[in-house]
């Protein structure tokens, strides 16, 4: 019963810290908490579930095409309405990113309606038992995959030229381009990545909780955004760990209390975490400068 | 020695360091009232740090510093403010939005005590308040022959006039020790001899003590009594500053 | 310059009785009316906002679950506790902003740490906090709402708490706190130094705020006479700050033609239906993109300001 709770929390985590990557990510580069990431993710729901019913499209499609069309979406969105506002106040880009984020999800509303709509499995992956545990060939494809793409971006960004521009971009700003780094080059880089996988985190919500609505990247995006700040916003490994902490505290809490309650405890967590450790479980400390 | 024999301000083995590396170490100094002291030193000797930990926005990881004997050393910058120490800063922080007698009045916030009520009501309270804090601003802009110019935005005057808004805002809070992060940085000559001037005035005529971080001889020649060099936390000399030139240490830290 | 000091207290007095007369010869279309009471409330959300994303330089995007607090508890004070009497309709108002007030305490104090995003992510968390302990609150409706709640606000209450909202802001704009508060936003550090509590202005502006969006609240409730958690989600709160960034932050007159233009342009939109919520978020990332001080930049109208009240004039 535990080890199964376990399997569930682990699937719920993995998709929390890839939405969570992208959070961190862009905050690394840009200093910008993206508001718009939820809805990104959203999209890329949507955009899988059209591919699947209407193109039959099978998963080893889906995924890659999936992941590029929302990269491409993501490097518009930064041109579109980021890039402008790279010299303005931090505040100025922070609320275009609230209004992206509502644009894609009223767009939406108006395009396909609020209501909610089946999403198929996609794979027909059996179901495989190991003692008590029951484990669905989905949740294995979601973990597994989750897994081979966080491990895929750790080594890109230690290993990588570009990788290494990223982190060079987040520990200081004005020295990057002194070495040679395009920063805009480096920035369109970081947001495809970051909403390449939300998208993928989009399609497996469809596949593993099967009903998808425009609505959806509100509450699993905030959470996401909570996992990303509760492990340090910034960090790949914060990330990836505030994440599956926050899976398992909420497969945790559904256990005890109705289900209804899991936000609350969710967000109350991150206040308690973040009275504690204003910078999350791994990031770094700021200085006051005088 | 000032009233009750305790000594008008004083710092006692000041120690602070930033993860290992050691910016001030066992700073010792007592000064006396409506005295001048210089302090100078290469960069990174922790001139700045000393201000830093003086006026509270730096916790002192050891040692004591006391205004009549009271310690300050674990209060909150704007308490120490108010104990009587203002300061002035390396590169001048002006609030750029507002006007020059607000940035003035601003510097008078922690002596304007009326409860929140009466702001909101407009208190005969509040007023006399207002109105009291008002005047000694506009007094002390007319000191500073600044009184045509005190509603301007303070960031679009001339860097010296900044600079003087700058004083006008720290002596407003009636401090008894001021203390002045290099003034005369990217003055000219006769620039500097102005605020040495002006610096002299400023002692005399609001009966403060001066601390004064400066890099420039002359300003330091003419205005300081005493001058304290510092270089790598570490104090190098303690005197007049007619006798720096035959100190063999200063010149060493200074001419490598 | 001296005999234009009655202006502002004519105008209130003007205003209420015009709105007074209005009520109770039910002259103007009812339609209006209703208009014109959305955008008083807009107008206390939007200049409550101002204090603190505005002219104290900070971001909070939980503006609407103070609204929430404040419609949650004055409904739950005029249908439980006070007599059902339109007279007790100002102790109902008072105690959704006193409740939002203290929210609004709690979080200021542990909300203002050192980092830069830390209050936009504290006060989204309350957000949700507010949203999910409100569904789980069956006596309350949960998710289908709180219904029953009586019709008592009408155009005389919307204008009298909305100059009231202005006149509160303007003084403490306008005081040593609002210089405090301006400072903070330019040089926190430099504030500290020159003798300002930061922590206390810091404190105040924000139990402000979010008692005037409770006292909003409280008059949105006794409007609509339905409120349900939805109506108090970070969707609220992005429009609240799409006023108040169109107007212009850093001025109350922005504010209260922010909330003008936007609640009258939406209506004006809705024959586009569902297409009129996609402009809203177009329009406020055109409007960050090529005027981001908003219509008023910074400006004020010399109405607004008090005699000797000076800031930066621009």
């Amino acid at each position: 019963m535990v080890l199964q709770q376990a399997l569930n929390a682990l699937q719920l985590g993995s998709i929390y810290a890839l939405i969570a990557l992208g959070y961190g990510l862009v905050y690394g580069v840009l200093r910008l908490i993206n508001f718009a990431h939820g809805d990104i993710f959203m999209i890329g729901s949507y955009l899988a579930l059209f591919l699947a019913v209407f193109c039959r499209c099978p998963l080893w499609v889906v995924l890659p095409a999936t992941f590029i069309a929302l990269a491409l979406l993501g490097v518009l969105i930064e041109r579109l309405a980021y890039r402008p506002l790279r010299a303005a106040p931090r505040v100025s880009a922070v609320i275009t990113a609230l209004g992206v984020g509502l644009f894609l999800e009223t767009i939406m509303l108006a395009t396909v309606g609020p209501q909610p709509r089946g999403f198929p499995a996609l794979i027909n992956g059996g179901v495989y038992k190991i003692g008590h545990v029951t484990a669905t060939g989905v949740q294995l494809v979601i973990i597994i995959v989750s897994i081979i793409l966080m491990l895929a971006l750790e080594v890109f960004v230690a290993k990588t030229r570009t990788g290494m521009a990223m982190r060079a971009l987040s520990w200081d700003k004005t020295c990057a381009p002194l070495l040679g780094i395009s920063i805009d080059r480096i920035v369109s880089y970081t947001f495809a990545i970051g909403t390449g996988l939300a998208a993928i985190a989009g399609i497996f919500v469809g596949m593993a909780y099967p009903v998808i609505d425009p609505y959806m990247g509100i509450v699993v995006g905030w959470k996401a955004f909570v996992s990303a700040v509760i492990g340090g916003i910034g960090s790949i490994k914060g990330a990836v760990v505030g994440g599956l902490l926050l899976g398992f505290v909420e497969i945790g809490a559904a256990a005890w209390l109705p289900s209804s309650y899991k936000d609350m405890i969710c967000f109350t967590l991150l206040l308690l975490i973040l009275l504690v450790k204003p910078s999350g479980l791994f990031g770094l400390p700021l200085q006051k400068k005088v | 020695m000032g009233a009750n024999n305790k000594p008008f301000f004083s710092v006692n083995n000041l120690t602070h360091s930033f993860g290992g590396l050691t910016a001030v170490s066992g700073f010792d100094l007592t000064v006396e009232p409506e005295s001048v002291w210089g302090i100078i030193g290469p960069n990174g000797a922790g001139k700045t740090t000393i201000f830093n930990l003086i006026t509270g926005v730096y916790k002192a990881d050891e040692g004591s510093v006391a205004l009549w004997g009271e310690e300050l050393v674990g209060l909150k910058s704007h308490r120490i403010v108010g104990r009587g120490i203002a300061r002035t800063f390396q590169n001048i922080r002006l609030f750029k939005s507002m006007s020059v007698i607000d940035n003035i009045r601003t510097g008078a916030y922690g002596r304007l005590r009326y409860p929140w009520y009466s702001c909101l009501l407009r208190s005969g309270r509040f007023r006399s308040a207002e109105n009291q804090v008002r005047q000694e601003c506009c007094a002390i802009l007319e000191k500073f022959g600044l009184a045509d110019r005190r509603h301007q935005p303070a960031a679009s005057l001339p860097y010296g006039v900044q600079r003087k808004i700058e004083l006008a805002r720290a002596l407003i809070s009636r401090p008894v020790l001021l203390l002045l992060d290099e003034p005369g940085a990217g003055m000219n000559p006769a620039e500097l001899d102005a605020l040495a001037d002006l610096v002299l005035w400023v002692r005399q005529e609001f009966k403060v003590a001066i601390l004064i971080i400066e890099h420039r001889m002359p300003l330091v020649m003419k205005v300081c009594q005493q001058v304290r060099v510092l270089n790598f936390g570490r104090t190098l000399f303690t005197g007049k500053p007619g006798d720096l030139r035959g100190d063999a240490a200063v010149v060493r830290a200074y001419l490598g | 310059m001296r005999n234009r000091q009655w202006i502002p207290g004519a105008l209130c007095a003007a205003g209420l009785l015009i709105t007074v007369v209005l009520d109770k010869t039910q002259w103007l279309d009812q339609y209006l009316v209703q208009i014109l009471m959305y955008i008083g409330i807009n107008i206390i959300l939007t200049v409550s906002l101002n204090l603190v994303n505005g002219y104290m330089g900070e971001f909070s995007v939980g503006h609407a679950a103070f609204m929430g607090l404040g419609a949650y508890a004055s409904a739950f004070f005029s249908l439980s506790i006070l007599p059902k009497s339109a007279l007790f309709f100002p102790a109902a108002l008072l105690a959704g902003g006193v409740c939002a007030g203290l929210a609004g305490f709690l979080i200021a104090l542990v909300a203002f740490k050192a980092r830069d995003d830390y209050l936009a992510i504290i006060t989204l968390a309350l957000l949700m906090i507010v949203k999910s302990a409100l569904d789980n609150m069956p006596w309350f409706g949960g998710p289908q709402g709180y219904q029953g709640i009586q019709k008592y606000t009408n155009l005389s209450w919307v204008f009298a708490c909305a100059a009231l909202a202005v006149v509160t802001v303007r003084n403490v704009v306008y005081s040593n706190f609002g210089r405090g508060i301006i400072a903070l936003r330019d040089d926190e550090v430099a504030a500290d130094l020159v003798s300002v509590n930061t922590r206390a202005v810091k404190i105040f502006a924000f139990v402000i705020s979010s008692f005037l969006a409770g006292i909003a609240g409280g008059l949105f409730a006794h409007l609509i006479q339905f409120i349900n958690p939805r109506s108090f989600s970070i969707g609220k709160s992005t429009d609240i700050m799409l006023m108040l960034y169109l107007g212009g932050s850093g001025s109350i007159v922005g504010s209260m033609l922010g909330a003008g233009i936007w609640t009258v342009l939406l209506e004006i939109l809705r024959f586009c239906g569902i297409w009129r919520f996609v402009v809203a978020p177009v329009a406020l990332i055109v409007l960050m993109i090529y005027r981001p001080s908003g219509i008023m930049g910074g400006r004020e109208w010399r109405l607004f300001v008090p005699r000797e009240g000076d800031h930066g004039r621009k």
